[in-house]
């Protein structure tokens, strides 16, 4: 793919992006990195860098994947061997593992409720221990069927059986209690 | 990819749809994973051979990366999918713009936290310009716990734990302790406190949910109970008297047990002597006095049941009572009564009367008789006031309440009661379930290895027991009625046993003619004879344990004599068991009416022996 609005393709260290290269990048958009090239693409002409001159800890790296086309400069500062370990070792990547990881993220995004005060955040996360609890814009929704509404009093639990109700408002009355908020948050 | 221009003015889509939904997406993700997952097993792709860059793009899967755009928006989502084959497209999930790039100035927006994230967001491969992954886990070995080494919150099965290579194997456990986030909800088990209150049944649940039809059946299970007018009375009586059982102390070792009382301070007492029902040779320290005591609560009892309650102070009163006493029957069992004090006579004034009053319920005037409750139980037509034996032997029966009310039944009463209104037929009433539970009771019970009644101790040490104010107003039993033979192998003797002298004035018993009886259920052969110490004067009758409904009273002759040591009484209408029955076992056993009684079998008497 030839990037139309390429300022510049093969700066610095030219075509040659050998994977242990260490690189001080500079890119289009200003931001400027040093890493090493643990890998390298021609076709969409995308590096990998670990950041960082140092290989460091093999075990999690903070890694750019940066399209060439947008690498202004590369200046090359150093090389190592093998940052990978790729020779030595086989590589496996757990694809399970990982659509977990992705799932447990997911969640963990949709956990956090957007526009609400972080006292209710607090409280939402203190019951999504114990519950199954989701939000609906600024409403708390347990169990798909009782709903808390701002400001999250225990007044304002509805829905649900009576007993998942009341049972609701005490598990909402101990966290509050427990968090140790005022009742007119 | 195209790009498109949208009504918000990005050149590139934003899609909002839930996973999978997306037609672009899909191809970029096949692309991406085809090469790793045609590799190697399921799970983990082994992409030694491959180009590192797809090993790294798969790392990045699920993890947080913030995308810088050419514009110089950032947007920070999860990694989801990169298309590494074609361009380097990306595709985000629940991403959300951290950085607004139109601007020159490249500032936060503070607005953008209140937008939802996108759930899906694709980008082309040419806006990207870098994409950030700040502590990427790359793995080299096959122990690729990536979702173990995320946050702890996320719950951890015990599996995923231990299959994991990085876990040591020899690691320290700790004890959990909550979180101090969690809400401490400990109260919020009052909310269904009151569970059986709340009308829930399950039957009809399960009907309801399942189509499943219950063939429950309470009765099968349990005794039947007669519900009819008088039942809250019963039912009270009977709550009386559980609560006056449970309440008592006990003695021994095995009821303390299973009611978690602490009875000896000696520890050392191991788990063999605690729950074994083998008696050590020396008796258990507590229980050796109350077991004489049950042997001869159950003596007691089985002569009471066989001729019925004569309490009365001179023994005769029992004859003119008939009505005097209608025992609350709990099973249709027999009524307590000291040893010796059925006077076949007085059973015969008695008892004919007492069969035609059924469901009299009153309580023996003057005497210390607790109700029989029924435990919510009722029987056929008599009921049958039994006292409540207050004696440590009586603990250790009581630990259950039917044991406790079928014991009773048999026990000794106060003699002062008002007599013979009990028919000691009226213990066949007793069904059979009770018979075998007491059965099964009084053989669980641990006894010492003596294991003789001692009727006459019994009636000493019945402070209630009239027997021992005024023994020689005790009917005497007949001979012919069935004693235990006595035990040879007795080997303590009641010292505080009393004499027993026989009524004079009791007559000789001539069974009527229309006696009939059920069929009791009970299988033969597990008529009790407990075995009787060797004391001259002591008349031991051993009820037929035939209180049977409606079956003919057997009076036996009534003529006091005396029995010497090691003679023994045969109930003639009930099978003879040979001595050995009752010694060979270790604990009073079953004490259990005879199966098929022939009421026209004739009494012969004691001559027959």
């Amino acid at each position: 793919m030839n990037p139309a609005n390429a300022t510049a393709t093969e700066a610095g260290g030219g075509d040659e992006y050998e994977v242990g290269k260490t690189y001080e990048v500079k890119l289009t958009t200003g931001i400027e990195f040093k890493g090493i090239v643990l890998a390298y693409d021609s076709d969409p002409h995308v590096i990998i860098f670990h950041e960082g001159t140092s290989r460091g800890n093999c075990k999690s790296m903070t890694t750019r994947t940066v399209n060439a086309s947008f690498i202004s400069k590369a200046n090359l500062i150093g090389k190592c061997k093998d940052p990978l370990d790729a020779n030595k070792k086989k590589c496996f990547v757990d694809l399970n593992g990982l659509l977990e990881k992705e799932a447990i993220a997911i969640r963990k995004i949709e956990s956090i409720g957007v526009g609400v005060t972080a006292e209710a955040q607090k409280i939402f996360d203190a019951l999504s221990k114990t519950l199954h609890v989701k939000w609906e814009n600024k409403d708390m929704v347990i169990m798909e069927d009782v709903r808390i509404c701002s400001p999250y009093h225990s007044d304002f639990v509805t829905g649900g059986t009576r007993a998942a109700n009341d049972r609701i408002k005490k598990v909402l009355n101990n966290v509050r209690e427990k968090l140790q908020l005022s009742s007119d948050t | 990819m195209n790009s498109q221009p949208l009504s918000n003015g990005y050149p590139y889509r934003r899609v909002e749809l839930e996973a999978g939904g997306i037609n672009k997406a899909q191809p970029m993700k096949q692309h991406t994973l085809k090469s790793t997952e045609n590799g190697g097993k399921a799970g983990s792709v082994d992409i030694s051979s491959r180009d590192p860059f797809e090993y790294l793009a798969a790392c990045h899967i699920g993890h947080h990366v913030e995308v810088h755009l050419k514009d110089g928006s950032v947007y920070g989502g999860v990694f989801h999918a990169a298309d590494v084959e074609n361009s380097f497209g990306i595709v985000l999930k629940m991403a959300s713009l951290i950085r607004e790039g139109s601007l020159p100035g490249m500032k936060a927006s503070s607005s953008l936290v209140s937008k939802p994230p996108s759930k899906i967001l694709i980008i082309p491969a040419d806006e990207v310009v870098q994409v950030i992954a700040k502590d990427l886990p790359v793995y080299s070995n096959n122990a690729s716990n990536s979702a173990q080494c995320e946050r702890p919150l996320e719950l951890l099965t015990d599996s995923s734990i231990s299959q994991s290579t990085h876990v040591d194997l020899g690691r320290e456990l700790e004890r959990w302790v909550p979180d101090e986030d969690v809400p401490d909800c400990s109260d919020l088990e009052n909310v269904f406190d009151d569970s059986w209150k709340r009308g829930w049944n399950q039957f009809e649940v399960n009907k309801t949910l399942f189509g499943v039809t219950s063939t429950f059946d309470e009765e099968l299970y349990t005794t039947k109970l007669e519900r009819g007018p008088r039942t809250r009375e019963l039912e009270e009586q009977a709550l009386r008297i559980a609560r006056e059982i449970e309440g008592e102390n006990t003695r021994d070792l095995h009821v303390a047990e299973e009611r978690g009382i602490q009875l000896s301070g000696k520890f050392d007492i191991d788990e063999e002597t605690k729950y074994s029902s083998v008696c050590p040779v020396n008796g258990f320290d507590d229980s050796g006095y109350e077991e004489d005591e049950e042997e001869e609560i159950l003596l007691n009892c089985r002569n009471n049941l066989t001729f019925g309650d004569s309490t009365s102070s001179d023994g005769m009163k029992s004859a003119s009572t008939g009505n005097g006493k209608v025992y609350e029957e709990s099973w249709g069992g027999g009524s307590l009564s000291s040893v010796g004090q059925s006077c076949s006579n007085s059973n015969m004034h008695a008892r004919q009367p007492i069969f035609e009053q059924p469901s009299k319920v009153t309580r023996a005037p003057g005497n210390n008789n607790r109700n029989e409750s029924q435990f919510g139980e009722q029987r056929n037509i008599k009921s049958v006031e039994a006292t409540h034996y207050r004696k440590p032997s009586m603990e250790s029966v009581s630990g259950l309440e039917e044991y406790v009310q079928l014991s009773l039944r048999m026990c000794i009463e106060d003699i002062n009661e008002d007599a013979a209104t009990s028919d000691p037929w009226r213990a066949s009433d007793r069904q059979n379930s009770t018979d075998g539970k007491l059965l099964g009771r009084l053989s669980d019970r641990a006894k010492p290895e003596s294991s003789c009644w001692r009727p006459g101790s019994s009636i000493s040490r019945n402070p209630e027991n009239s027997a021992t104010s005024s023994p020689t107003s005790r009917p005497m039993l007949s001979p012919s009625s069935s004693i235990g033979s006595y035990s040879s192998e007795k080997s303590t003797l009641n010292p505080n046993a009393k004499e027993f002298k026989p009524n004079p004035n009791a007559k000789s018993f001539k069974p009527s003619p229309t006696a009939t009886r059920p069929q009791s259920p009970v299988p033969e052969g597990s008529f009790y004879y407990p075995p009787l110490p060797p004391m001259p004067g002591i008349h031991i009758v051993y009820g037929m344990g035939a209180a049977f409904p409606g079956q003919h009273p057997v009076m036996y002759n009534n003529t006091p004599q005396q029995l010497g040591p090691n003679q023994t009484y045969y109930s003639p209408n009930s099978p003879q068991y040979p001595q050995q029955m009752m010694v060979g076992q270790q604990r009073p056993a079953l004490f259990m009416p005879p199966s098929p009684y022939q009421p026209e079998m004739q009494y012969k008497g004691r001559d027959s022996y």
